[in-house]
């Protein structure tokens, strides 16, 4: 091997990975630009647009914190689970469920006073917890895959508040021609932390912090987060270690939908005037995005729904600038991929540099062939059908 | 019209749509790949075949690109998630975020109100059996392409020896790779096939169906499609029974209430979802499934 090997050193990695993100991210810049220019805007303009939404003023500021509060508190939780090696897609769903759940209790329970505020958050959280409650059964009971329950879960949700609120028995607002139930403010709003000409900040920032916070001590310095990531990075061996496997299963999934639930309460006193079907508004997959950006790193989660948040509130001024506030959308799932692409094209490179040296010191000291491993090798089955067929017809293609 | 002829065919161009779709994904599953990016093909697919065939005049350019629209959603999927090993699940969401994005926005910019309909072939004497004739030969040609499929998807899953490769490679594609197989070859192409048959399904729905594009115009399709692979337990037959299944669920969501009798159409478009997750129990329990489903292989 040559002596400058860049994944060797100390900073070689760091440095091929800025240069792979830096190009990554300047194609999703562009494109997102491109399409607004091929679509006859103007580039310009819409940066500026986007700059005057999200960071110029005061307003704006407070507009981007409280547009990244909801996308906090889905990426913290997605980034517990995400840590047990767990995909949950469902927080569309459960930001919608935590929402119904939140206004049935403001409506039907308590909606004011000090009862009210909490017990909304409360209730809002249960409800997402139930909601992923389901996905938790059928993983482990009967070994349903979490990805596509979860998945699926989103459209029942939808469907489900769709029928509750378009019943003047049970959720509908009195008029009782719009799928809306009533509003829930201004006696469940949460108080405002800072207000003053033109903006009014939300507690809510308060709540995700800390629970962001929390978070990281208890994956980084507690023994459920040492198993979680253990179970993460390998969920066949720690029955060995004498950790049970359903209980992080479930904790897991359970807390990510707690958290995602807890959002769509948050988002209950930001957005005012009743809940619909559609309340969630993408809010769910937004946030399973920033904790992908994120690689499952619940620091990492704070600054990337900042950086989210800042971009969905400059994306609402675009439509100002006859430019569609759709290519955020563009922009963001363009920055998902240029943050996994570099990260796995590195992750390959270490590894086919650690198997040719590997190969070649296995050449060196034994001049035979290389023994093929057996790992998982069993008889009978598909196996013995395609080894027969190998056999049969090309052995040409064997012991490659 | 007999009220059973709206029902069928109300359900039928679901229910080849679906069918289309989901066996892709099955070849996917098969291979060892839960495909969610299949909504991603579809819509990249309606989205392309609606533009070009407003721009072609000509539906079957509009098909042809829409499956090479569906094509490179796959190709995308494929290396990203069997070359360079992200998590299939990861790039999935990713890539379905991404492409209801860049097509809502390609939608608002562009005018897609209108797009060309595939004419309907009436077979002689089969379209004249009375109920089910007008419903089931009387379907705009892209349909037929069902028929083409479903056998062609059956053997080269159990009669090749690529199909071969593609099970062992979805079982345990360590072993697989022992034996000679390009296990993640294997694995990309099964994508990619998916891609290219997702795409011709969103292109049907664009072309031979609704005749317009519109903002997240699969609206789940594709994870129905999903759901048909695992009702029916991984095999050629089940997911097709699970295609019929849905699509005539969905059919009549749409025919009952022109029907006028009275239905909770809630109850309708979500039964679906319902069904899959109450049977995924029993269908975990009882059927084969791909071992290494959802599992990454690294190496070639």
């Amino acid at each position: 091997m040559s002596g400058v090997d860049p994944l060797r050193s100390r900073f070689g990695p760091w440095l091929i990975y800025a240069l792979l993100f830096a190009l990554a991210l300047g194609g999703a810049i562009a494109i997102s630009l491109g399409l607004v220019a091929a679509t006859g805007g103007s580039p310009l303009a819409a940066l500026s647009a986007m700059f005057d939404g999200s960071l110029r003023s005061v307003s704006a500021v407070v507009t981007s914190i409280d547009r990244a509060v909801p996308l906090l508190l889905v990426a913290g939780g997605t980034a517990i689970a995400g840590n047990a090696g767990l995909v949950n897609v469902g927080q569309e769903g459960q930001v919608l469920i935590g929402a119904l759940a939140g206004t049935a209790f403001g409506l039907k329970v308590a909606g004011s006073g000090a009862i009210g505020d909490v017990g909304i958050l409360v209730a809002s959280a249960v409800g997402g917890a139930c909601w992923v409650g389901i996905a938790v059964l059928l993983k482990t009971r009967a070994r349903v895959n979490e990805t596509v329950s979860t998945l699926l879960l989103n459209y029942v949700a939808v469907q489900l508040v769709a029928f509750l609120v378009s019943r003047q028995s049970l959720l509908q607002a009195p008029p009782g021609s719009q799928p809306i139930t009533p509003a829930l403010r201004p006696s469940g709003e949460l108080p405002s932390l800072a207000s003053g000409v033109g903006f009014s900040l939300s507690s809510g920032i308060v709540v995700a912090l800390l629970l962001a916070a929390l978070a990281i001590v208890a994956l980084r310095s507690t023994r459920f987060g040492f198993e979680l990531r253990i179970f993460g990075m390998n969920p066949s061996c720690v029955e060995s270690f004498g950790i049970r496997r359903q209980r992080i299963v479930a904790t897991s999934l359970l807390i990510s939908g707690a958290a995602a639930g807890l959002a769509g309460g948050v988002m209950l006193s930001l957005n005012p005037g009743g809940m619909t079907p559609t309340f969630s508004g993408g809010v769910g997959w937004e946030g399973l995005l920033v904790a992908l950006v994120s690689g499952y790193n619940p620091i990492v989660v704070i600054p990337v729904a900042f950086g989210f948040g800042a971009l969905d509130a400059g994306a609402s001024f675009l439509v100002a600038s006859g430019i569609n506030a759709t290519v955020a959308a563009v922009f963001e799932g363009a920055v998902a991929l240029a943050v996994l692409v570099p990260r796995a094209m590195l992750d390959q490179m270490r590894q086919r540099t650690m198997t040719a040296s590997l190969e070649s010191f296995e050449r060196a000291e034994k001049p035979t062939t290389p023994s093929t491993s057996s790992v998982g090798m069993q008889p009978g089955g598909i196996f013995t059908e395609l080894a027969t067929q190998s056999d049969a017809a090309l052995g040409t293609d064997r012991g490659a | 019209m007999h009220s059973l002829t709206v029902i069928i065919s109300s359900g039928v161009p679901l229910i080849a749509l679906l069918l289309i779709a989901a066996l892709g994904e099955l070849v996917a599953e098969r291979a060892g790949t839960l495909n969610i990016s299949v909504e991603a093909m579809m819509l990249a697919g309606a989205y392309a075949a609606g533009a070009s065939a407003l721009a072609s005049h000509s539906v079957l350019v509009g098909l042809v690109t829409g499956s090479a629209a569906g094509l490179l959603i796959g190709v995308l999927q494929a290396n990203l998630s069997h070359r360079i090993s992200i998590d299939q699940f990861v790039v999935g969401i990713v890539l379905v975020i991404l492409v209801q994005g860049l097509t809502s926005f390609l939608i608002d910019s562009t005018q897609l109100d209108v797009v060309p309909v595939a004419a309907s072939w009436h077979l002689p004497l089969l379209s004249r059996i009375p109920i089910v004739g007008q419903a089931l030969f009387a379907e705009p040609w892209p349909f037929d392409a069902v028929y083409v499929v479903i056998p062609l998807v059956a053997y080269l899953l159990h009669r090749t020896r690529w199909g071969l490769e593609v099970r062992s490679a979805g079982e345990d594609p360590v072993a697989a790779r022992a034996t000679g197989v390009a296990s993640n070859r294997r694995r990309r192409q099964a994508v990619e096939l998916c891609g290219l048959l997702s795409g011709y399904a969103g292109a049907m729905l664009a072309v031979a169906i609704v005749g317009a594009v519109s903002d997240d115009m699969t609206a789940g399709v594709g994870y129905i499609a999903i759901a048909a692979v695992l009702l029916g337990g991984w095999s050629v037959r089940g997911t097709v029974l699970g295609c019929v299944l849905f699509g005539t669920v969905e059919g009549l969501s749409v025919a009952l209430p022109t029907l006028g009798v009275p239905v909770n159409g809630q109850l309708l478009v979500v039964a679906p979802y319902v069904v899959v997750l109450l049977a995924a129990p029993l269908v975990a329990w009882r059927r084969h499934r791909p071992e290494a489903l959802g599992v990454s292989f690294v190496g070639r």
